[in-house]
């Protein structure tokens, strides 16, 4: 039930926020962002399936894969902007039966990164439409548990990362934006060597690496 | 059966709900018009592995390029046909592999419900790629040939203005390999997302 209520109550507040009354066309505006404007990018992905044959033990029987990312920017003045994020992947494969000795299991992957961030976003003349170039930094912090069933254990991994980032914001009319946007991440992973004799392990080293993921993405927000 | 009461149930808190949404401008679909929805990505990841060989860490990238779109051109108010395509395409330095799949096909949509702000829809669609592999979480497979997947639709749609909007899709899909015929994967895929429109 009280899901039910909440569905609702998130149902309404999307209504409210849709409702196109203050909407108008007007996608040469000089200023298209302000002080207390609020750009959202949103994706929300759901997808579960299953196989009646043909699975080996690369292939699941079956499994459910719950996907979504939300993104807000909030301007304190008309080029300076507060940004946070969230994104979640969450997965349940069931595996067939493909080790006789362990029989079929299954594994649970989840992750989720929050981030927090501050951008400059200067304005541009693009073919007589008023664009914005932007830069923005800030930190992200990642989770993730890796569970299988027939184990009985997890693999749990977190980190604190850094970002950066750079592109434009275009406007397609007054609540839609295009956005492009080139994206560093770079957070450290931790590598531990070790050898294991006579069911003894024994640590040998532990070095701490930066990785690093660069993402260039073309996709659409909505301001507000 | 619960995921059937809860999409019931959200549509019918749709309907509901958003009827209170003011009709002072029209933002109705006209023949002609085309509707977008799609994103593309570039995902490039450094990562570092040990190798006892030589007693040194290494680094490796692995690369990773996405496209999906729908196209769909309006034959009238109420109905429409178009295009939909996705692809993927995965290369890592590290163990020198590629994977990818592609897949195209063709769409008819059909509003049951059409007004200023809010339209929903039923779709039929049919797809057809190489390496699509509707069961296949990871994408793992490299040899899944071609295959063919039809899909059934059921969304909703609010016009932010003219040219913008969110939309809520819901719908099962089956998938069979084209030698045999046989659908032996079915999915229920849901999706939210921005869509733009263009205007005639």
């Amino acid at each position: 039930m009280k899901k039910y209520i909440y569905t609702t109550l998130v149902l309404i507040c999307c209504s409210l926020i849709v409702d196109p009354v203050h909407a108008q066309d007007d996608s040469k505006s000089a200023e298209f962002i302000s002080s207390g404007s609020i750009i959202t990018s949103i994706n929300f992905g759901y997808l579960g399936a299953e196989r009646d044959r043909n699975f080996n033990h690369e292939f699941e029987k079956s499994f459910k894969n719950l996907s979504y990312d939300l993104r807000f920017s909030y301007f304190l003045t008309n080029t300076i902007a507060l940004s946070s994020s969230i994104s979640n992947i969450i997965t349940s494969r069931n595996l067939f039966d493909y080790y006789n000795d362990i029989g079929a299991f299954k594994i649970d992957d989840r992750s989720i990164k929050l981030g927090l961030g501050a951008g400059y976003y200067h304005p541009i003349t693009l073919n007589d439409k008023s664009t914005r170039l932007f830069i923005e930094g800030g930190l992200f912090r990642y989770s993730s548990t890796y569970k299988v069933s027939n184990y009985q254990s997890s693999f749990d991994k977190s980190y604190t990362g850094y970002s950066m980032a750079t592109g434009f914001i275009i406007p397609l009319s007054t609540r839609l934006l295009l956005n492009l946007s080139l994206k560093r991440d770079a957070f450290p992973e931790e590598y531990i060597l070790g050898t294991s004799q006579n069911g003894i392990y024994t640590e040998i080293s532990r070095d701490t690496k930066w990785n690093s993921e660069i993402n260039l993405n073309i996709g659409f927000s909505i301001k507000f | 059966m619960m995921i059937k009461k809860t999409t019931l149930y959200l549509i019918v808190t749709v309907l509901i709900a958003v009827p209170g949404i003011a009709q002072d401008t029209d933002y109705s679909f006209k023949k002609g018009d085309i509707i977008w929805v799609g994103n593309s990505n570039i995902n490039s990841v450094k990562q570092y592995f040990y190798n006892s060989t030589n007693d040194e860490y290494h680094s490796v990238r692995s690369t990773q390029f996405s496209l999906n779109f729908k196209r769909i051109s309006l034959l009238s108010e109420s109905s429409g046909i178009g295009l939909l395509g996705q692809t993927q395409v995965l290369v890592s330095d590290r163990y020198n592999f590629s994977l990818s799949y592609l897949g195209a096909g063709a769409l008819y949509r059909h509003y049951v419900l059409s007004r200023s702000k809010i339209n929903m829809y039923v779709e039929g669609n049919s797809m057809l790629g190489y390496n699509i592999a509707l069961a296949d979480a990871t994408g793992s497979t490299e040899s899944d040939g071609f295959r063919i997947r039809p899909a059934l639709k059921y969304g909703i749609n609010f016009n932010l203005n003219k040219t913008a909007g969110l939309f809520f899709e819901i719908g099962p899909e089956w998938e069979s390999s084209m030698k045999d015929l046989v659908f032996d994967s079915k999915a229920l895929r849901a999706t939210i997302g921005i869509q733009f429109l263009k205007n005639k």
